[in-house]
């Protein structure tokens, strides 16, 4: 598999730093797994670094949704930092960006949970 | 030194990722594999994930040997690693790469031998260890083998199988039993004296008897209960049955380590199941040499083994042949090539990276001389995509008969949202052109088209919303932007930007527009064909990741 999942605890916030490709297949499955476990521990705030994701897909970004909704369901929020350039343009095309709360630095997206 | 072989067929099966196969006859050696070039003459597998020189298959006069040639993620035959390895009749080859060419080698080509030189063969290499009373009897069995190579049904093959071995040992009655996953075994076939099937009505096999054999992984004789062990004498079906000798013979697939003599070492592989003989007659067995056991063992197993193979190849064309229908279905829902509307000419194309796949595209006269035109992504790719453009295609389709296009949008958005389960979404774009130049569209997520203009390349049509099966209550409007005579929208999917090149790069939205640039006045044809062969330069004949689709559209005015 080709996605890397780093999990560190910054201010009662949950970094979840990804390294390699959220792609369809082990990479989306594991990815979403992580966040629904975590969310079960009663986790509530998670950052996702995505500073070193070298590509995202379809589905992907399918299952970044999904998981985005279904913390949201469970009272739990899910928030984005360091989006490449390239994903930024995929979130700018599906009109996604207003969807997630987006940070441009990992320590502005653990600030931003206790505004 | 290059040497020629006349004797005999020799070659390799290719099976391609897709599943497709094509055999290569082995007809000069060393047989050069790789991907490209003087260094990969006999076998070229055009892809970037294999070394351009990358194995040879030799032969020294008999033999065959797999050599690694500088394949950088290693040279594997059935699943193990080698530099050098002999090769046998059926061996799996593979490059260290998923998803990507495995190659079967073949020595033995099924065409190409005698069903009487088969047996000629195979009675060679028993003779040497065979007792004399026994040869015969093995030879019916031999036939058996042959069976696999005709078209019956796999049942008949096993029922023939096991006729044989109630045959050669004088049993009354014969089971084939089979490991169910994970659990108990289960009879597949029960036979009697001369072929007769034997009802279900009859007493089952002894499962201690079984057992035995099972946990000893070697086949068992009980002459009468006199004789067993204490835990044969104690069971109850034995006694119930009254029966008075019992032959078990588990069945392993075995792995030919060596076959260049005839000593040859079976390795012990999967456990296949059981060929379970009875007799009422007392000591019917007593005469049984164990190396008829031991043969029948080996040979009952390797004719389980072929027919799952067979079944499993079966299985496969059934796979392919549905995949095929859904093809053809796919490409027939397609509106055909180039077509002409009074105000408008369309081209279009899709070309699934799979067999079937997850873009689709379309176009259709509304009233009022107005055309509609559609493009559209499902996430994924494949047949799971493949199901939901259909459903997409038919749910759009709504409009033709004047339902609001917004409003067909939020209804499909609903119901991908409502079927959550499903995991897919869609970026779709749809443009309805009138007569006068009014253009309205809807942009679900998808990249907005290029626009044409007089040699100046534009994407204006990115106002929108989401693509639709991810947000639930999206809300879509249509947008109104007025195109003047000449003006060509090219609409294409993320198949067409992010085509990657053997090192990854993708082909990009700046290099589409650089190809673009002078074709404002070229024929729609022409426009397609040379985006099309522009990606084709760029991804160097890099394995397609994704499915591309192309739309173009002309006013005229």
């Amino acid at each position: 598999m080709a996605l890397q999942m780093t999990e560190k605890v910054v201010d009662g916030v949950t970094v979840i730093a990804l390294d390699g490709r959220i792609v369809l297949g082990d990479e989306t499955n594991a990815f979403r797994e992580k966040i629904k476990s975590l969310i079960a521990e009663g986790r509530t705030k998670i950052l996702l670094n995505l500073d070193n994701v070298t590509l995202i897909d379809s589905t992907g970004l399918g299952t970044l949704v999904s998981t985005h909704h279904s913390a949201a369901a469970r009272g739990a929020f899910v928030r984005l930092c360091k989006l490449g350039t390239k994903f930024q343009e995929v979130l700018q095309v599906t009109k996604l960006l207003t969807v997630f709360d987006v940070s441009d630095t990992e320590a502005d997206g653990i600030k931003s949970f206790s505004k | 030194m290059l040497e020629a072989h006349s004797n005999g067929a020799v070659g390799v099966e290719v099976i391609a990722p897709g599943g497709s196969r094509r055999f290569v006859l082995i007809e000069e050696t060393p047989f050069l594999i790789g991907r490209s070039g003087e260094t990969a003459k006999h076998l070229q597998l055009k892809d970037p994930r294999i070394s351009r020189q990358c194995a040879a298959i030799v032969c020294d006069g008999e033999r065959y040997f797999l050599e690694d040639r500088g394949q950088r993620h290693g040279i594997f035959v059935n699943g193990e690693k080698v530099a050098r390895r002999e090769l046998q009749d059926g061996d799996l080859i593979s490059f260290g790469v998923e998803n990507f060419y495995e190659l079967v080698f073949q020595s033995a080509l099924h065409d190409t031998t005698s069903i009487p030189e088969l047996l000629s063969r195979i009675e060679n290499i028993s003779s040497s260890d065979a007792p004399q009373g026994g040869l015969q009897k093995l030879n019916l069995l031999l036939e058996a083998t042959t069976l696999l190579h005709s078209r019956l049904p796999l049942e008949a093959v096993l029922g023939t199988m096991l006729d044989h071995a109630v045959s050669v040992t004088d049993a009354d009655r014969g089971y084939l039993l089979e490991p169910r996953a994970g659990g108990p075994l289960h009879v597949s076939l029960a036979r009697g004296r001369g072929g007769t099937r034997l009802s279900s009505t009859e007493s089952a096999p002894s499962q201690t008897a079984l057992q035995q054999a099972i946990d000893q992984q070697k086949s068992i004789i009980t002459e009468d209960l006199a004789q067993g062990g204490g835990s044969l004498q104690a069971a109850e079906s034995i006694i119930a049955q009254r029966l008075r000798a019992v032959v078990v013979i588990p069945l392993y697939a075995t792995t030919r380590a060596s076959s260049s003599d005839s000593a040859v070492h079976h390795k012990r592989g999967e456990f296949l199941g059981v060929v379970y003989l009875d007799s009422r007659r007392p000591a019917a067995f007593s005469k049984l040499d164990r190396r008829i056991l031991d043969a029948l063992g080996v040979e009952a197993a390797s004719i389980i083994d072929n027919a799952r193979l067979v079944e499993r190849e079966r299985e496969r064309e059934r796979m392919e042949q549905q995949l095929a229908i859904a093809r053809d279905i796919q490409q027939a829902l397609l509106p055909r090539g180039l077509r002409d509307f009074p105000h408008a000419g369309i081209a279009g194309i899709n070309l699934p990276c799979l067999t079937v796949g997850g873009d689709y595209f379309d176009f259709f006269p509304l009233g009022e001389g107005r055309t509609a035109f559609i493009i559209a992504d499902v996430s994924g790719k494949g047949l799971g995509a493949a199901l939901l453009t259909t459903m997409l295609q038919g749910a759009l389709s709504g409009i033709r008969i004047g339902i609001e296009p917004a409003r067909v949008f939020e209804n499909i958005n609903y119901f991908l949202c409502e079927h959550e389960e499903l995991a897919r979404y869609a970026t779709m774009f749809l443009g309805i052109l009138g007569r006068d130049g009014q253009f309205e569209f809807i942009n679900a997520g998808h990249p907005s088209p290029f626009l044409l203009r007089r040699g100046e390349i534009d994407e204006p049509f990115t106002d929108g919303s989401y693509p639709v099966g991810l947000m639930p209550g999206a809300e879509y409007a249509s947008s109104r932007v007025k195109l003047q005579a000449g003006d060509t929208l090219v609409l294409f999917s993320d198949g067409v930007t992010e085509a990657m090149d053997p090192d990854d790069n993708l082909y990009g939205g700046p290099r589409l527009r650089e190809v673009l640039g002078d074709l404002h006045e070229a024929t729609l044809d022409h426009v397609q064909k040379t985006v099309l062969a522009s990606i084709k330069s760029f991804t160097r004949g890099a394995a397609q990741a994704d499915d591309i689709t192309l739309l173009l559209v002309r006013y005229r005015a």
